[in-house]
């Protein structure tokens, strides 16, 4: 059988792009391939999110699906009782209960617009091209037919840094903050280093604190990201657009002119007061991890309100390079963007403040230099030589993206493997998201949301994969119609 | 006189049923049973019945200290065992000797449970060596071993007459091993026409059938293993009967609690409701009870809010303490989509085991009001 769509991954991306082709009547059968239930997804689902105290990264006000109402989420909450603002965060599964239900609302609509929904509780592996068509390969050697195939998959496999990977496999070593149940099931009052100090890290360290045990966190740079006061939709605009849309990355004051765009804006959202009064100059990660949350607690990180925008020209402007320009520029990013985008919510800074004055946490100023481990634990090397015993490891070093490489006969494999071979040739994703295998012409298939990170440098962001999610299904929509004869009445009609 | 023992004296729905409608008494099951039956000994003509599944046990000692045999609570589930075809193969342990021999002859681990009725949730689990837990239980005189079949188990409640069985629920239940005891931590219902509801279902009769259980309310539980299902046991009371969301009032108007007074009470009308079909039933209900497994921090139980706004939240009802874990709450969820009130319970059973349930540190007040100087 022929469907209109497959979206492979059915987490929030996939969720978000089902209810955009709803919503356009884009599509008269659709079916979601995806293990776990459609809307719960890897990251909000129970895997990542069952925990309360595990809280959303972005704040309600920046939590949607569907690109056409930025308070969907907010909505949602409200109609439950919840007495919340759009600045509030709050419990990470409450979004996988979100998106669930609104799957569950469109379903229901799809049924009486006389569209089918099909969900396979199981994977796909790769997409071909047919004479018409696609078909995909599911996991257990089943092929799906679709005219149209949208890569919805998210993060799943979680990264094991170089450090660790020959103990990718010892029982004390955990890859990852999730699921929680892991950690706190622990035997009390354990020595636990956890590498990472950005939120999979937070996480960690809250769900082991809680658990009543002792934690060491470090990172090669050693410095906690940020901590701001609130995350929310931008009250307007603070960025000059036409400056932005002027920069050229070759022009070696490329940085220099990014810089000054972000000065100026960061002065206007903080009313005055500039950046330098805004973030902390201090260069011990303790220290400056004290400084930052002063400045949040009094309100003067102001630069907050120029995340969503500034990673949205982020996005748009880094999208439209070639690769060699990315992998020259994006490095020399890292710093600035691990420090302001990954940014912690007032309320992680305040804990982890807490915890640390308490003694239940450290941060180390130095890295590990080398690691052994037994079957009691491990011995660790710090960079300064000296030597330290700990109970278990946890890495949060984040997670693979998802990767399209092209096979030799032309199929797009789907896979979050962190080690393909280098040379490997992967699908192109271009603006309009299409992907292109081995010929010029553009498939029918499409990246959406995490999937585009080989485009975008920052893809996991719900309000994004939403945007993409709108686009491709009036893509779609509008396809259909082409092939329906319909746009040809409409034009006569205009 | 009708003496009814219940576990718990307020907010106990089958004990409100009764009060509808005869002259009792009630007796606290947690109280010592000689100091019961100091009170039952002045009636002449005394029936005893059990409210719900925890107070059994005492009503059973009742009888014994009465020196009459058991009218409506028989030995039911050694009756399904001497019966039943499809019973899991036990043996009665009195020395730590039968012990060993039953955990050789079963294989590597044994569910022991005293043999009284009412022990439901003093179940345990035995790997053979040391095991505090075999410590509680030697205080019972003697105790059943059986295979410890790591199974989903599913529950049917039904309610008879004449011989004649109607379904009222078919449920799976998740049972968690947890310091050496088995613990149920929730019950989802399956939907009519599930594949697995069914053979359930079939099951259950062809149990209450050789038991040859003929009127009233009862509720089979059952292990699925390699394709077989086997009874594990056949109550003649309704369990966590606290549960706010009960199957029974879509299928037949009232709880299950109620079909059981009425069975005993109201004969004739019990007859009138059972002769009417169940009614079909669309959604899901799920209900889990909620322990204080860890030391609260605090007295507040800001957890509970959270519980409120979870997908399908029904209610929240006490319930007594009794059994190794002290059940606490019973909480019942309403859905009709399974995948989402799997995932609430999930969300439970985190919030149970990380203990920001019950005021411990982690619950959601503290994580929902990030915002300066506000408080609600």
């Amino acid at each position: 059988m022929m469907h209109d769509v497959i979206i492979v991954g059915g987490g929030p991306t996939g969720v978000a792009a089902y209810c955009a082709l709803v919503r356009k009547a884009a599509a008269k059968s659709v079916v979601i391939v995806d293990p776990i239930p459609a809307g719960l997804g890897n990251v909000f689902g129970e895997r990542c999110a069952a925990d309360p105290m595990l809280l959303c990264n972005s704040s309600n006000g920046l939590t949607w699906i569907d690109a056409n109402d930025n308070n969907d989420f907010l909505d949602f909450l409200v109609e439950r009782g919840w007495p919340v603002a759009s600045e509030d965060h709050v419990p990470r599964y409450m979004i996988g209960e979100y998106c669930r239900q609104r799957f569950l609302e469109y379903r229901r609509q799809a049924l009486q617009n006389g569209m089918t929904t099909v969900q396979l509780e199981t994977r796909a592996n790769l997409v071909r091209r047919e004479a018409e068509g696609y078909s995909v390969e599911l996991a257990g050697g089943q092929m799906l037919r679709a005219r149209n195939v949208l890569l919805c998959t998210g993060l799943e496999v979680p990264k094991i840094p170089q450090l660790l990977q020959p103990f990718s496999d010892h029982p004390r070593y955990f890859s990852g903050a999730y699921p929680a149940s892991a950690l706190r099931d622990l035997p009390k009052g354990a020595h636990i280093l956890v590498l990472g100090l950005r939120s999979s890290a937070q996480d960690a360290m809250l769900v082991l604190v809680r658990s009543g045990h002792r934690v060491t966190m470090t990172s090669p740079s050693g410095r906690v990201s940020s901590i701001r006061d609130v995350f929310r939709y931008p009250p307007r605009s603070y960025f000059d657009k036409a400056a932005i849309e002027k920069l050229d990355p070759e022009d070696p004051a490329f940085f220099k002119q990014v810089l000054a765009l972000v000065s100026r804006a960061a002065a206007e959202a903080g009313d005055g007061l500039d950046l330098p009064e805004q973030i902390s100059a201090l260069q011990d990660g303790q220290s400056r991890l004290r400084d930052d949350l002063a400045l949040a607690e009094a309100g003067k990180t102001r630069w907050a309100d120029l995340i969503f925008e500034g990673l949205n020209a982020m996005n748009a402007m880094v999208g439209s390079w070639d690769d060699r320009t990315r992998q020259r520029i994006m490095p020399a990013a890292y710093e600035f963007t691990s420090r302001f985008v990954a940014s912690l919510p007032l309320l992680s800074g305040q804990r982890l403040v807490e915890e640390i004055d308490k003694g239940t946490v450290r941060l180390s100023a130095v890295f590990v230099e080398s690691l052994s481990a037994n079957e009691d634990g491990w011995t660790v090397v710090w960079a300064d030589g000296e030597e330290e015993r700990f109970d278990y490891v946890v890495s949060t070093s984040g997670y693979h993206f998802p990767r399209f490489p092209i096979t030799a006969h032309g199929e797009i494999r789907i896979t979050h493997a962190g080690d393909l071979r280098a040379g490997i040739p992967l699908a192109e994703i271009g603006s309009d998201l299409r992907l292109k295998a081995d010929r010029e012409e553009p498939e029918c298939i499409w990246a959406l949301g995490a999937a585009t990170n080989a485009k975008f440098p920052v893809a996991h962001l719900l309000w994004l994969a939403a945007q993409h999610a709108e686009d491709v299904a009036s893509q779609i929509s509008a396809m259909s119609d082409s092939a329906n004869g319909k746009s040809s009445g409409k034009a006569e009609a205009a | 006189m009708l003496a009814v023992v219940a576990s718990q004296l307020e907010q106990n729905p089958t004990l409100e049923a009764f009060r509808e409608e005869a002259s009792f008494i009630t007796l606290d099951a947690n109280r010592n049973a000689n100091s019961l039956f100091d009170v039952l000994k002045g009636y002449s003509e005394l029936k005893l019945i059990a409210a719900d599944h925890g107070s059994v046990a005492t009503v059973e000692e009742l009888y014994g200290l009465l020196g009459r045999p058991l009218e409506n609570l028989e030995k039911l589930h050694d009756r399904a065992r001497q019966y039943a075809l499809i019973d899991i193969p036990h043996r009665l342990i009195r020395t730590p000797a039968e012990l060993d021999g039953a955990l050789d002859e079963y294989g590597h681990a044994l569910t022991l449970r005293p043999r009284r009725i009412g022990a439901m949730d003093r179940q345990l689990v035995y790997r053979g060596g040391d095991n505090a837990a075999i410590g509680l239980l030697l205080q019972a005189s003697e105790f059943v071993a059986c295979p410890f079949l790591p199974s989903p188990r599913f529950v049917v409640d039904t309610v008879s007459l004449g011989g004649r069985h109607v379904t009222s629920d078919v449920a799976c239940l998740r049972v968690d091993e947890r310091g050496g005891g088995l613990h149920v931590r929730h019950r989802i219902s399956l939907l009519d026409g599930d594949p697995r509801a069914i053979a359930a279902e079939a099951a259950a009769r062809q149990g209450l059938d050789a038991l040859a259980f003929c009127d009233g309310a009862s509720q089979v539980e059952l292990v699925q293993n390699g394709g077989e299902w086997r009874i594990c046991e056949i109550r003649s009371a309704p369990q966590m009967d606290g549960a706010g969301a009960d199957a029974s009032f879509t299928a037949f108007g009232c709880s299950h609690a109620h079909l059981y007074c009425e069975s005993i009470l109201r004969p004739s009308e019990f007859e009138r409701r059972f002769s009417r079909p169940p009614r079909r039933r669309r959604y899901h209900l799920a209900s889990a009870p909620i322990r204080r497994w860890t030391d609260p921090q605090s007295e507040g139980r800001n957890g509970l809010r959270l519980l409120r706004r979870l997908t399908g939240y029904h209610s929240i009802n006490r319930m007594s303490l009794r059994g190794q874990g002290g059940v606490e709450y019973v909480v019942s969820l309403v859905h009709e989509d399974m995948a989402s009130l799997e995932n609430s319970l999930k969300i439970i059973h985190e919030m149970e085991d990380s203990g920001s349930l019950f005021g411990a540190d982690g619950n959601f007040i503290a994580y929902a009001m990030p915002r300066r100087g506000q408080t609600w």
